[in-house]
C-alpha cells in the first residue's frame, strides 16, 4: 500500500512571487513615487535659467535641451555640416551595438573564468593574482593602448567596453562558484557525476545567482565605458556626440546625450532583470510548505 | 553484495589540540542488513558514514565495501542527506533521472525506473514542480527516489527524517519499511532517535562520543514486515528500554 | 628773447620732461597686484606665452597660467568664469555667442599660416578633385575643421565626395592612422603635421591650402577675456595684452629664437620645433568682421544655431591690441 499525498491535492501552489507590495497604489503608485523627484529637479533646473542659460552661458535650461533632442531624432538631416538631425537612432544603434559586442565577450570570458578560479585552487592561484592587479587600472588609462593596438578601428572601443564589463563579471562568477553548496556537490559525487559534469551540471547553475549580479553591475560600466571607448578614434555613437557636440559648443545636445545614455542604461539592465527573473525562478525567497 | 567492513578506523580533525572523532571502530555489516548508527550529535555516526560514502578520507585503519578499498562516492553507495540537498533548479524529474543521465545510461533503461519509482513514493503527479514549491517531506522522497534509481548496492543515510515534523516523519518511515521491504539492500541509517532506530533496524549500533566508539551492536529481531503500528507493541517496548538503559549508562560514565 | 619764445621753450622743456614719465607711468607696477588666470594650449603659435611671466610680475600682475588640451575646455572654463583670459580658437566667439552665453569678449588674434593637407607618400593629391573617394582624417568641432570645411564650400568641392574620417582626440592618432595606412590623408593642427614629413610617410599637398577661404581664413587661435575681466581688470588685462605682443615681436624678428620658444612650451624636438617655426607666422590676421562672415557662413551649414553675426561687434575690443601695438 503506497502512501500518496493526500493533503497536498492535485493543484500546485503558484511559484511565490518574491517583490514585496506597496500598501497603495500598486505599480502606478510606484511609478508615480519615482517621478517625484526628477520632476522637481528639472522645475528647478528651467527656473534658475535666464533666456535660457545659466552658468555664464555655458550651460542650457531643460526646454533647449528637449528642442535640442527632438531636432536630433526626428528631424529630416538637410544638407548641411550639422550631424545633429535625425541621427539619433543612428547613435544610439552604433553605441548599443558596441555595449552589446563588448558586454557579450565580457561575458564570455567572465564567466567560464570565473568559475575556473572558484572551482580549481590551481587556476586561482595562478590566474587571480594578475586580474587583482590589472583591476585597479581604469578604463580611460586604457584608452592609449587601445588606440595603439586598434587604432582607429571600432574594436578599439569594443575592447574598451569589454575591459570595463569583466571585472564584475568574473569576480562575482568567482564568489557564486566558491559559495556553492558542499552538499550539493557531494550529491553529484555521490550519483556518479566526473569533476567536468560537476563544474558545468552543479557549479554553473549554482552560481548563477552571483553571475547575474555580476552580469548587472557589467552592463552598467559597460554603458559608463561608451563615453570614454568612443572619445578618440570613433566616427559614431552616443560617446562620439558628447565630445563632438562639447567641441562645437552644443551643450544642449551634450546634456540630451547624457539623459540618451542613462535611459539607455536604465533600460538594459531592466532587461537583464527580466532575463534573471525567469532563469531564476527556482530560487524564490519565500518557500512553500504544507 | 553491499557488504561493509570497517577495521580499527580512526578520524581525527585538525585543529585545536585535535579532534578525535572516531577512535580504533570495527563496524561490519552484511549483504541486505539494515543497521542503524545511534547516538547523541557529535558522537561521529555521521562521520563514518561520510567515510563510507567516500566524501572524508579516514586518518587510520581500511574501510572496505564489497572487498574493494573505498576510495571516492560513487552510486554503488547512495546517500540520502539530512535536508534532502535536491538540486533547486531541477524539476523533480530531472533530478531524479540526475544520477542515469550523468552516468550516460541508457534513456530506455533509466526512464521507466524513474517514473515507476516516482509512482512508488508517491510523487507521479509532480514531476514538473520544482523543490521550492514541495513540502520538506515531498523534498525527502525525491531524494530518496534520485537514490533508488541508481540501484545501489546499499543504502546510506544520515539522518534523511530529523528535519521533518513527527506527523510527516512517521509516514516516512512507513514509507521506507515498504520500500525496503521489497528491494533488502544493504542499508546503513544514522539516526538520533531511538524509536526510528529500532523500527527500522535488523541491528542497531549504539554509539558514544569524545571518542567515537560503537559501544555495543544489539540485534532487532521483532518479525518482518514492520509497520509503523509496531511503535506500541510490547516486544518495541522493551528493545526501547534495553536500548535506553544503555546509553544512560554510557552517560553516567562520562 | 621775448616772452613768448621763453613761454614756449618752457612748455616744450615741460612736455619732452612729461614723455618719459607717461612711458614710466603705463609701466608703473600695480599696487597692489592683480591674479590674472590665464588659459593656454601648448601649441606653437602661443610660443610667445612662456616668456611674459616676469616681465608682468614686475609689472605688478602675478600669472596664473592654467594648461589646457584643447579650445573647447578652455572656452568652457573661460564661459563659467573660472579664466579671466584664454586662448581659444577664432571660432570660438561665435560659437559662444550661438550658444547663449554673453560672457566672452575677443581681444585679438595670434598667428597665422598656410595649411596644407598632409598625404600619405604616394598619394596623388594635386588638386581639390583629387580628394574624391579618398578617405580623410579630421577633427570634427576642431579650428581646422572649420578652415576645412569652408574652403571645401567656397572651392565647390561637396563635403561627401570624399570619405570623412572623423577622428576625435589629440593628433598623435591621425599620424598612426597616416602611417597605417588606414587614411589617405589627414587634415590635423602642428606638430603633427610636420611629424609625417619629417619622418618620411606623409607629405605637404601644396597645391591644397585650405587656409585661404574667405569666410575663415587663416588664423590659428584667438585671446578672449571675460567681460568680467574687463571690468574689474582692465589694467591687469591691458599689461597682460602688452607684454604678450611685445614679446610676440620678438619671436617674430628671430626665427630660432621662435623655434627655441616652441620647443620650451612644448616640448617638442629643437628639429620638429624649428620648421613649425618657419611654418608660423605670429601676428593677429582675424578681424571683426572675418568672424561675422565665419558666423553667417556656419550658421548656414546648420553646424553653429544662430546666426549671430550681428551681435560681434558688442564683443570684440580692439583698443587693447592697438594700445599694445603703439608699444
Amino acid at each position: 500500500m503506497s502512501i500518496t499525498e493526500k493533503q497536498t491535492g492535485t493543484a500546485l501552489p503558484a511559484l511565490p512571487r518574491l517583490a514585496t507590495r506597496l500598501p497603495y497604489g500598486g505599480r502606478v503608485g510606484k511609478a508615480i513615487l519615482g517621478i517625484v523627484l526628477p520632476i522637481l529637479l528639472i522645475a528647478a533646473w528651467q527656473l534658475s535659467g535666464e533666456n535660457g542659460s545659466l552658468a555664464g552661458g555655458a550651460l542650457p535650461t531643460p526646454d533647449r535641451v528637449w528642442q535640442a533632442w527632438l531636432v536630433w531624432a526626428f528631424g529630416t538631416p538637410t544638407f548641411g555640416l550639422n550631424p545633429y538631425v535625425g541621427t539619433w537612432v543612428d547613435s544610439v544603434l552604433f553605441s548599443a551595438l558596441r555595449v552589446a559586442k563588448g558586454f557579450g565577450l565580457a561575458m564570455a570570458i567572465g564567466i567560464p573564468l570565473g568559475i575556473m578560479i572558484g572551482w580549481s585552487r590551481i587556476v586561482a592561484e595562478v590566474v587571480d593574482p594578475t586580474i587583482q592587479w590589472l583591476r585597479p587600472i581604469p578604463i580611460t588609462a586604457w584608452l592609449p593602448i587601445s588606440i595603439a593596438l586598434f587604432g582607429i578601428h571600432d574594436f578599439g572601443a569594443v575592447f574598451l567596453i569589454m575591459i570595463g564589463a569583466f571585472y564584475p563579471i568574473v569576480i562575482n562568477t568567482t564568489q557564486g562558484a566558491r559559495d556553492v553548496e558542499k552538499n550539493w556537490i557531494r550529491a553529484a559525487l555521490m550519483m556518479g557525476a566526473k569533476p567536468r559534469d560537476i563544474l558545468v551540471r552543479v557549479v554553473l547553475p549554482a552560481a548563477m545567482p552571483a553571475v547575474f549580479t555580476g552580469l548587472r553591475i557589467g552592463l552598467g560600466i559597460a554603458w559608463t565605458a561608451v563615453i570614454v571607448s568612443e572619445m578618440v578614434a570613433v566616427k559614431s555613437g552616443l560617446g562620439y556626440v558628447l565630445w563632438d557636440a562639447y567641441y562645437v559648443g552644443r551643450m544642449d545636445i551634450v546634456i540630451a546625450d547624457m539623459v540618451s545614455i542613462g535611459l539607455l542604461g536604465f533600460l538594459s539592465d531592466r532587461l537583464i532583470v527580466a532575463i534573471e527573473t525567469w532563469a531564476l525562478r527556482w530560487r524564490r525567497l519565500q518557500s512553500f510548505r504544507t | 553484495m553491499g557488504t561493509i567492513s570497517f577495521r580499527a578506523v580512526s578520524k581525527t580533525y585538525e585543529g585545536q589540540g585535535g579532534v578525535r572523532a572516531l577512535d580504533a571502530v570495527d563496524f561490519d555489516v552484511a549483504d541486505g542488513e539494515f543497521v542503524a548508527l545511534l547516538g547523541p550529535s557529535g558522537c561521529g555516526k555521521s562521520t563514518l558514514l561520510n567515510i563510507l560514502a567516500g566524501f572524508e578520507p579516514l586518518t587510520e585503519g581500511a574501510v572496505h565495501f564489497d572487498g574493494s578499498p573505498v576510495a571516492r562516492p560513487g552510486p554503488d553507495r547512495g546517500v540520502v542527506f539530512q535536508e534532502a540537498s535536491l538540486l533547486p533548479w531541477l524539476s523533480v524529474w530531472e533530478n531524479v533521472v540526475f544520477g542515469p543521465k550523468v552516468q550516460r545510461l541508457a534513456k530506455s533503461d533509466y526512464e521507466p525506473k524513474a517514473r515507476a519509482i516516482l509512482k512508488t513514493v508517491g510523487l507521479e503527479n509532480f514531476h514538473n514542480a520544482l523543490p521550492v514549491q514541495l513540502s520538506g517531506g515531498m523534498r525527502q522522497r525525491v531524494g530518496i527516489a534520485r537514490v533508488l534509481v541508481m540501484e545501489p548496492r546499499a543504502l546510506l543515510m544520515d539522518e534523511p527524517f530529523g528535519a521533518l515534523d513527527a506527523q510527516t516523519r512517521l509516514s516516512m518511515q512507513q514509507l521506507l519499511l515498504e520500500v525496503w521491504q521489497k528491494l533488502r539492500t544493504t542499508v546503513v541509517f544514522v539516526t538520533h532517535d531511538i524509536d526510528e532506530a529500532i523500527l527500522l533496524a535488523d541491528r542497531v549500533c549504539v554509539m558514544s562520543s569524545r571518542p567515537g566508539k560503537i559501544t555495543r551492536s544489539i540485534p532487532i529481531t521483532l518479525r518482518r514486515p514492520r509497520s509503523i503500528d509496531d511503535l506500541t507493541n510490547p516486544e518495541f517496548i522493551r528493545f526501547k528500554a534495553m536500548i535506553m538503559s544503555e546509553m544512560r549508562s554510557f552517560q553516567e560514565q562520562h | 628773447m621775448n616772452r613768448r619764445t621763453i613761454l614756449g621753450g618752457i612748455a616744450a622743456l615741460c612736455v619732452s620732461a612729461s614723455i618719459p614719465l607717461q612711458a614710466s607711468a603705463q609701466k608703473a607696477p600695480l599696487n597692489p597686484p592683480v591674479k590674472l588666470t590665464v588659459g593656454y594650449q601648448k601649441v606653437g603659435h602661443l610660443a610667445p606665452i612662456t616668456l611674459v611671466e616676469e616681465e608682468l610680475k614686475a609689472q605688478g600682475v602675478e600669472l596664473n597660467l592654467v594648461e589646457f588640451v584643447r579650445y573647447a575646455d578652455a572656452r568652457t572654463a573661460l564661459l563659467a568664469g573660472s579664466l579671466d583670459v584664454a586662448a581659444v580658437g577664432p571660432a570660438d566667439l561665435a560659437i559662444a555667442l550661438a550658444n547663449g552665453s554673453t560672457n566672452m569678449v575677443g581681444i585679438m588674434g595670434v598667428g597665422s599660416s598656410p595649411k596644407y593637407v598632409i598625404g600619405r607618400t604616394g598619394t596623388k593629391l594635386d588638386t581639390w578633385e583629387d580628394l574624391k573617394g579618398k578617405k580623410i582624417a579630421i577633427a570634427p568641432g576642431s579650428a581646422v575643421w572649420f578652415q576645412f570645411a569652408a574652403t571645401l564650400i567656397e572651392a565647390g568641392v561637396p563635403y561627401n565626395s570624399f570619405n570623412a574620417v572623423n577622428i576625435q582626440g589629440g593628433g598623435a592618432n591621425f599620424n598612426q592612422a597616416l602611417e597605417k595606412g588606414e587614411v589617405d590623408a589627414i587634415v590635423t593642427w602642428e606638430p603633427f603635421e610636420s611629424i609625417p614629413v619629417m619622418k618620411g610617410y606623409g607629405f605637404f599637398a601644396k597645391n591644397l591650402d585650405y587656409s585661404k577661404s574667405k569666410a575663415v581664413g587663416a588664423e590659428l587661435g584667438m585671446l578672449a577675456a571675460t567681460k568680467q575681466a574687463m571690468n574689474e581688470k582692465r589694467p591687469a588685462v591691458e599689461r597682460f595684452v602688452s607684454t604678450y605682443v611685445k614679446k610676440m615681436k620678438e619671436l617674430e624678428a628671430s626665427r630660432t629664437k621662435f623655434g627655441e620658444a616652441i620647443a620650451k612650451l612644448t616640448g617638442l624636438e629643437p628639429e620638429v620645433s624649428q620648421k613649425i617655426a618657419e611654418v608660423i607666422q605670429l601676428g593677429p590676421v582675424i578681424t571683426p568682421d572675418q568672424i561675422k562672415r565665419q558666423a553667417k557662413a556656419f550658421n548656414e551649414l546648420g553646424v553653429i544655431p544662430k546666426d549671430v553675426s550681428g551681435e560681434i561687434e558688442n564683443y570684440w575690443d580692439a583698443s587693447l591690441l592697438e594700445t599694445a601695438m603703439k608699444q
